[in-house]
């Protein structure tokens, strides 16, 4: 059981790796086709944007709140300019942005991708002597590789917004404190280390996406599943990457 | 006639399954030749070996002098260029026109500008029976429809050799005396087939010799008009509904 499980492990890693080599050359070999890779940032960036913002408002609404109330008792009002916009730089838009991403966009692709297959559409591809990886594949991790970090910038800006409306209405701070406070606060480290990891989760979900999608086999069943766990593989590996590239970033 | 497809000892498993236990055929150039056999014997398995979109678990599969067998995905794409398929579901690009589906091989493997290619498909779409249905998307067409526009796609680029994978199956009379007809024209015109099909009255009618599939092996390669007089098993019991 424990053995099967671990054998079923490495052929997920050992497909994941492939792919993402696949990708990597196809990349280098092939001419990306522009009108693809647009149809795909325009699904991804357009099409989530209101989700994306809808996020990151709530959330830096939501921080500056719970902050504001609880460092009242302190007197530490003045702080949560500085801690809501550090938080959400360097952790929650990238990573509430990326979790949302992986919710929507990855599982578009899964399914998506899987109902190719089920139909024969990505069959027809290769026996139109033409490679699903440069029409199906590398328009999606591109697009994703190129709006990810867009929507976490986006994300960044809203949230920070959000926090502002919050202490503004409800924490009575003056909003040109806020913006000094923010703007004394924020390095150029701090966006970029967000910013940076937003680009491994990109690869995270679009590979793993595109690895459910392309290995349905079973019929329209399977579609589902393969979207689900398309969905819930990325998350996990988003949470846990998150980690890991923090804990990398600070090291060097 | 010289041999443009050759297949020796083809075997393939599924699991514990042996579905191919060796089989061996060729075809030659102008010809059309009929794959029948029962349901699971591997037939559209077979087909889809000879352009390497699978492979077999041991045997030789030649196109020309290219061992199909031992090339790799960039290699297999000249394959794929002269032999097209067309599947049994059309396999359309349901996100894409009619038109962008039929401009889709076109835009990979030629020069063509926008006003060739729109030539090209119109004349296309004429001798299939589809023309003024360019901006309309396959789920918006009937199901023979779509069949005769997966056929229109596989031939656009004007291949050597066509693999029909059921082209009849589930089609009205109307529609499979369109198919017909339209694998006759074009083996009036010197393409080569292979034709998988269950539809008999089709295979006689279309092809030029019939290799019947039974228990992973070709059990029997003939003209068809020998086929059609034939009393021996499988064939004649096959061709009556007998077996499988």
């Amino acid at each position: 059981m424990i053995q099967r499980y671990l054998i079923d492990l490495i052929y997920f890693f050992g497909g994941l790796a492939l792919l993402f080599r696949s990708f990597v050359s196809e990349l280098i070999r092939n001419k990306v086709e522009r009108r693809l890779l647009m149809d795909q940032l325009y699904h991804l960036g357009a099409t989530s944007f209101p989700l994306i913002f809808i996020t990151a408002l709530s959330t830096g609404m939501v921080m500056t709140l719970q902050f504001g109330i609880g460092l009242a008792k302190f007197g530490g009002q003045p702080y949560v300019p500085k801690i809501v916009s550090l938080s959400i730089l360097r952790e929650m838009g990238p990573v509430f942005t990326s979790l949302m991403i992986a919710a929507r966009a990855g599982a578009g692709m899964a399914s998506e991708i899987g109902s190719m297959v089920v139909t024969q559409q990505v069959d027809a591809m290769r026996a139109l002597g033409t490679s699903p990886m440069s029409k199906i594949v590398v328009p999606r991790v591109l697009a994703m590789l190129i709006g990810l970090p867009l929507l976490a910038a986006l994300a960044n800006i809203i949230g920070v917004f959000g926090s502002m409306v919050v202490a503004v209405t409800e924490l009575r701070l003056d909003p040109d404190f806020f913006l000094l406070k923010v703007a004394t606060t924020i390095v150029l480290d701090d966006l970029f280390s967000g910013i940076g990891k937003t680009i491994f989760f990109a690869i995270f979900i679009s590979i793993t996406s595109c690895y459910y999608g392309l290995n349905v086999k079973e019929g329209t069943k399977e579609v589902g599943i393969a979207t689900t766990k398309a969905v819930v593989t990325s998350s996990i590996f988003v949470l846990v990457g998150d980690f890991v590239l923090t804990k990398l970033f600070f090291i060097l | 006639m010289r041999e443009i497809i050759r297949v020796r000892d083809f075997r393939k498993s599924f699991g514990d399954k042996e579905v191919h236990r060796g089989v061996s055929f060729e075809v030659h150039e102008g010809e059309c030749l009929g794959l029948i056999g029962g349901s699971g014997q591997g037939k559209s398995v077979l087909l889809r070996s000879l352009i390497g979109l699978e492979m077999p678990d041991s045997g030789e599969v030649f196109y020309r002098d290219l061992e199909v067998t031992r090339l790799r995905e960039r290699e297999l794409i000249e394959v794929r260029k002269r032999v097209a398929y067309a599947f049994q579901g059309g396999a359309l690009f349901d996100s894409m026109t009619v038109f962008e589906n039929l401009a889709y091989p076109l835009r990979a493997h030629t020069k063509l500008t926008l006003e060739q290619m729109k030539e090209k498909i119109t004349r296309l779409l004429g001798e299939f029976g589809l023309s003024g249905n360019e901006e309309l998307y396959p789920v918006n067409l009937s199901g023979g429809m779509q069949k005769r526009l997966g056929l229109a796609r596989a031939l656009i680029l004007e291949p050597d050799i066509i693999l029909y994978d059921e082209p009849t199956a589930g089609l009205d009379p109307f529609n499979t005396r369109k198919i017909q007809e339209m694998i006759l024209h074009l083996k009036s015109k010197g393409t080569t087939g292979i034709l998988v099909t269950h539809d008999m009255p089709v295979a006689f009618a279309v092809c030029d010799r019939i290799a019947i599939l039974s228990e992973g092996k070709i059990a029997k390669i003939d003209s068809v008009k020998t086929i059609r007089g034939s009393t021996e098993h499988p064939v004649s019991r096959f061709a009556s509904g007998e077996v499988r």
